[in-house]
Parts: C-alpha cells; sequence; structure tokens
C-alpha cells in the first residue's frame, strides 16, 4: 500500500514539473533543440496498432522492465515500481501522460504518447493482478561484483536458494 | 489472497507428483497436464516473483530443449524471461565468457564514473536461479538438419529451438591500414567493453599538452548510435582541467546522429562548440568526415578525399557486421542475419532465431534495450507454439535515458510496430531535445543513473 502511494506521489510530481516548464519551451537558440519525431505520424502509428491484434499482456508489460524491472517491480529512488498497481490509477496515470504535450524531462509523457488505449489497458490489467513485491532476491550484490551505484553491501547475502 | 492459496496448493500438489513419479518431459506428458503445469507455474512466478522452481524435468533428457548460442544483453533476457514463460523446457546457453562486462555504460569508465567492475556481472543468478544451464565455451557449426550445435569442447548438443543472438565483429580491415593487432596496441576502437577500453583511457589521461583525440564514427548501423557522442563529450571533462587546451574532433561518417538537437546545444555552451577555441568539433559526412585509411607511422587518418587529420590519440571505431559465427553457420545476408520481424526466427533456417545486434534491424537501432524486447518477443513466440497457440504480435520499445555528464541527461523513446508478413517493422520514434532548466537536467541524469541499475537487474536479476 505505501510502495503504491509513493508510486503514485512520484508520477503526480512529474507531471506538475511538465507543467512548470512548458512556459520555457517557447525560447529559441542559436542551435536547434526542437523536439525530433517520426518517421511514422502519431496517426498512423495509432491506425497500425490497431491493424493488428493487441500484443500479449506480458509482453507489453515487459517492454516496460527495462526502465520499473521484470514485471515492474523494481524499486528505486526515481523511477517508481508498477507492479499491483490498481487498474484504474494505472489506466488514469498512462492517460494523464498520454494527453499530456510530450515533455522534455517527462520521461512517461514521450513513453505513452504512441501506446494505444487497449495496449494501455492491458498493461493495467497485467501490473494489477500481480503482487507489489520487489523482485529482487539475496545474491544479487554477488552478480554485480561492485554495484554501479556505489558501496558494497559489506558482506556476500547468504546464496543459497534452496 | 485466494489467489495467493490456489497458486500454493498447486504448487505442493505439483511437487508431491514429482516425488512419486518419474519425470516427464515435454514429449512424453500429455499436452492437458504440461499446459496446466506450466501456466500454474507461470502464474506462480508472477505472484510471488518468487524463485521458479524448475523441476528434475528441465533436466530430464526428453524435455523439450531451447539452446542459446550468446550470453549478452539477447541470450541472457531470452533465458530468464523463456525461464518466467515456462517452468518446464530445458534451456542452455553457449557462452565463453565466464562473466559478462556489460557495455551500456561503459563509456563511463573513460572519466572513472564507473569502473570495469562495476560493469561486470556474473552468470549466478540465472544459473541458480532459473536453472539455465550454462555451457562456458565456443559454439561453432550448426547442423540444421539433425538439429544440433557443435561446440568447441567437442561437445554435440541438440535442440528443439535455437535463439542465436551472436553479437557483432569488427571490421577493423574496412579501414585501409587498420587492423586488430593495431587496435589492441596502439589505435583502439574500444567499442565493446575490454582491454581496448582501458588503453584507450591510458592514452587520453597521457596527451600532450593542448593534444588532439580524434574519435572516428563509422557509417550506420553500428551499435548503440549515441555513444560516439556521448564518449566525446566525456573525453572533453576528463581533459577540461589537467589539459584545457586539448581538443576531440569527431570524424564522422554519417550526417545527422542521435541526440543531435542535445549534443550540440551542450557542447555550444559547455565547450565553445563551432568557435574557433572549441574543445570539441565534428567533421560531418558531408564535410568529409568518411575516414577510409590510417597511416600508423604517422598517426593520420585520411578521407574519402585523402585529406588528412593529425591526431596524438586515434580512437577508430571499427565499421561492423554480424558475429562471425552467423557467417560460418550461413544465418546473413549481406553483412546482418535477415529474420521474419512477427518472431525474428530466420529467414534461412527453421526453428532458429536471431536476435540483437546481428540482425538485419532497421528501423530498430542496434540497442541492448531492443535486443532484450526482441528476446522476450522470441520466447513468447516459442512458448505460444508450444502451447499450441497462435503467436502474437511482437511489440518492440527502445526507451533511452542517458548522460551528456553526471548532471546533465536526456531521454528518448521509440515504438517499432508489426507492420506485417515480410515487412520491416515501422518506427515512431519521439526525442524531445534539451530542457533548459538546470534542475531537470540534473534530474534526468540521476534518472539515468538509475535506468542503468535496472536494466541490468531486469536482465541478470
Amino acid at each position: 500500500m505505501k510502495k503504491k502511494l509513493f508510486s503514485i506521489a512520484v508520477l503526480s510530481v512529474s507531471v506538475f514539473v511538465t507543467s512548470v516548464q512548458a512556459a520555457e519551451n517557447n525560447k529559441t537558440f542559436s542551435i536547434s533543440m526542437k523536439a525530433q519525431q517520426g518517421p511514422m505520424t502519431l496517426q498512423e502509428n495509432f491506425k497500425l496498432a490497431k491493424q493488428y491484434p493487441t500484443p500479449s499482456g506480458w509482453l507489453l508489460a515487459n517492454a516496460c522492465s527495462g526502465c520499473h524491472g521484470t514485471n515492474g517491480a523494481s524499486f528505486n529512488t526515481s523511477i517508481p515500481g508498477i507492479a499491483g498497481m490498481n487498474k484504474s490509477e494505472f489506466i488514469a496515470i498512462m492517460q494523464a501522460y498520454k494527453s499530456e504535450k510530450p515533455s522534455k524531462s517527462t520521461v512517461m509523457t514521450i513513453v505513452a504518447e504512441p501506446l494505444s488505449d487497449q495496449e494501455i489497458e492491458k498493461m493495467a490489467d497485467y501490473f494489477s493482478k500481480l503482487k507489489a513485491t520487489e523482485w529482487k532476491q539475496k545474491n544479487w550484490n554477488e552478480d554485480v561484483t561492485v554495484p554501479l551505484w556505489g558501496k558494497q553491501n559489506g558482506k556476500k547475502a547468504d546464496h543459497a536458494e534452496k | 489472497m485466494s489467489l495467493y492459496h490456489f497458486g500454493e496448493n498447486r504448487t505442493e500438489k505439483r511437487l508431491t507428483m514429482q516425488k512419486n513419479k518419474t519425470p516427464i518431459g515435454y514429449k512424453t506428458m500429455n499436452r492437458r497436464n504440461f499446459l496446466q503445469l506450466s501456466s500454474v507455474l507461470a502464474l506462480e512466478s508472477i505472484l510471488f516473483g518468487s524463485s521458479v522452481h524448475a523441476s528434475s524435468l528441465s533436466s530430464d533428457a526428453s524435455a523439450f530443449h531451447l539452446v542459446i548460442i550468446g550470453g549478452g544483453i539477447g541470450g541472457a533476457t531470452a533465458a530468464k524471461y523463456m525461464r518466467l514463460l515456462n517452468s518446464e523446457v530445458k534451456i542452455t546457453v553457449i557462452e565463453p565468457n565466464k562473466e559478462y562486462m556489460f557495455c551500456p555504460g561503459s563509456n563511463e569508465i573513460l572519466p572513472g564514473w564507473a569502473t570495469v567492475k562495476d560493469q561486470t556481472v556474473t552468470y549466478t543468478t540465472l544459473k541458480n536461479r532459473y536453472k539455465v544451464n550454462f555451457i562456458h565455451t565456443k559454439a561453432e557449426h550448426v547442423n540444421y538438419r539433425k538439429k544440433q550445435v557443435s561446440l568447441e569442447n567437442d561437445t554435440v548438443l541438440s535442440y528443439d529451438k535455437l535463439i542465436v543472438s551472436p553479437g557483432v565483429s569488427f571490421d577493423y580491415g574496412a579501414i585501409e591500414g587498420y587492423s586488430r593487432e593495431l587496435a589492441e596496441k596502439s589505435f583502439p576502437s574500444a567499442w565493446k567493453l575490454d582491454a581496448q577500453t582501458l588503453l584507450l583511457k591510458k592514452q587520453i589521461l597521457s596527451l600532450p599538452k593542448g593534444g588532439r583525440v580524434i574519435i572516428s564514427v563509422p557509417k550506420s548501423p553500428y551499435r548503440c548510435p549515441p555513444a560516439p557522442y556521448e564518449r566525446a563529450t566525456f573525453i572533453v571533462h576528463m581533459l577540461k582541467e589537467s589539459n584545457p587546451t586539448a581538443k576531440v574532433t569527431i570524424l564522422d561518417a554519417n550526417d545527422d546522429f542521435v541526440f543531435d538537437n542535445v549534443y550540440p546545444y551542450y557542447w555550444e555552451k559547455h565547450f565553445n562548440f563551432g568557435k574557433k577555441n572549441a574543445s570539441l568539433e565534428r567533421v560531418a559526412a558531408k564535410d568529409g568526415g568518411t575516414i577510409v585509411k590510417l597511416n600508423a607511422a604517422k598517426k593520420v587518418l585520411i578521407n574519402s578525399e585523402g585529406k588528412e587529420f593529425k591526431g596524438d590519440v586515434l580512437n577508430i571505431i571499427a565499421p561492423e557486421k554480424a558475429a562471425r559465427f552467423a557467417f560460418d553457420n550461413d544465418l546473413t545476408e549481406g553483412d546482418w542475419c535477415p529474420v521474419n520481424y512477427k518472431d525474428f526466427s530466420s529467414t534461412k533456417h527453421k526453428d532458429v532465431y536471431v536476435i540483437g545486434d546481428a540482425i538485419i534491424s532497421d528501423p530498430m537501432p542496434k540497442t541492448g534495450y531492443v535486443a532484450a524486447n526482441q528476446a522476450r518477443v522470441v520466447v513468447q513466440a516459442i512458448n505460444d507454439e508450444l502451447h499450441g497457440k497462435q503467436i502474437g504480435t511482437p511489440f518492440i520499445v527502445n526507451d533511452c535515458i542517458a548522460m551528456v555528464e553526471q548532471d546533465f541527461g536526456m531521454t528518448l523513446s521509440e515504438i517499432f510496430r508489426y507492420n506485417g508478413e515480410n515487412k520491416p517493422l515501422k518506427a515512431r520514434d519521439y526525442i524531445p531535445g534539451v530542457d533548459k532548466q538546470k534542475f531537470q537536467q540534473k534530474m534526468l541524469g540521476s534518472l539515468a543513473e538509475d535506468w542503468q541499475k535496472t536494466f541490468r537487474q531486469s536482465i541478470f536479476s
């Protein structure tokens, strides 16, 4: 429960931040910093999404796993876990991102933009059925000899998995 | 709550069954049992994120055998996610190295923001938690008719399905006068994390005052499109204090590049880019950036018009093609491997799938993120076929949160959609450009760091 609230807090902060920065975007610079998009238009993208069966919930959800972890269950300070998120909340948040003008620094606005409503719903359905438990294991520190994020967690964790 | 009990009971039942009966492999068990078992186990692993109870079945000689050649990002992801889908199949990865040197993030070794150790991952979790067999040797020859792979250690493995994720080979010889020996000794390519990376670091740190580092970028496609520009930026940072009059020159065989709506802005602001005293400059292909020849004795790179560029450190990023294994085993067409984009099956041989940097991937870039998503498409397709189901629609995204430097991040998102049989996927890209606000830049910088962690965890934990 705590976890879920935390995720929503993070997500809402990002949405807020987007609107704060909107005013900045109008300025011009000597070098083009404009958003680049293509080669498909957004409309073509949605048309194509409709033309073929929607991918499975498992595949859609785990396409998120590079950032949110396996089954959306990696928890860290800036990328929230999404495993176990309530279905309607997930849909509401994703739809809010989707309707937002794509932002330069809120990653989820550009990620959500091309997703179809069916895809978002399938993801929501999949994540809502998972337990909001972190996808971790005892010997993770052993796998990365020294974790990227600094100090080694002292001794090697008990590694036997029986 | 009720689901939890459901899962638990079924597990118990299953374990009892295993104890009392002889193990049953895929080929001998009836389909209904198989479906029940594997779907319950898949559900269980989904619900509890707990260790997969890989059973004696997965080591049973008659079990369905998935063999994966290559334990990089593509191969490791395929192994782990196949196990998440199916606890019954036997999975074997053939990979000569006992540890994996993670390439994404490895440019950070140059300025010392990461070490080689930070980038090194073992296969312990894949072996122990996901019950994946590893054979640490080279795969040599595939007999497609007999469905067998012969290994360097003289073992012959039979497979039901074969996933090949061999990566790239470096075509040093494509640049006249350049060779693997020169890359290892004097002019590193340093395009995968190995001794060449450290050689490059050493050379940069001992650059003469006011010296010049040249990075030569091959024509696309090559592995990790934004990495040359990231590297150039990191190198200027390394030299900023100790050697402020040093210069980095990018000689580029391409005109446009990814994040060219971010880097030039940053370079202009911090490196006087575009001015006479710039610490970083770039020569695009249209201005003669394509390098065709090396004069090793003079430390000179020569472009297609014969113009010479002299440098103190030459980082020649060699052109790439599919790894040699793919050529030796008739998986290529031109420099890369052709596949069907619905399930990444090879167009050349049945029951063989090719993923990762080795395939004809356009419009997908050659990135680890894409390779991991391709792996998931393949294992789902294999599992669907095993269950007699229609293969689903593929879904590939490429999301990147990258560091320009530690306090300045940037992002892009791409989606690649299925567009029918025998057609390449169709891309929708969005690269938002620079956020001018410092706190936003910093936030994205730290997001980039977290992303490196979760990406690794999603594959190796």
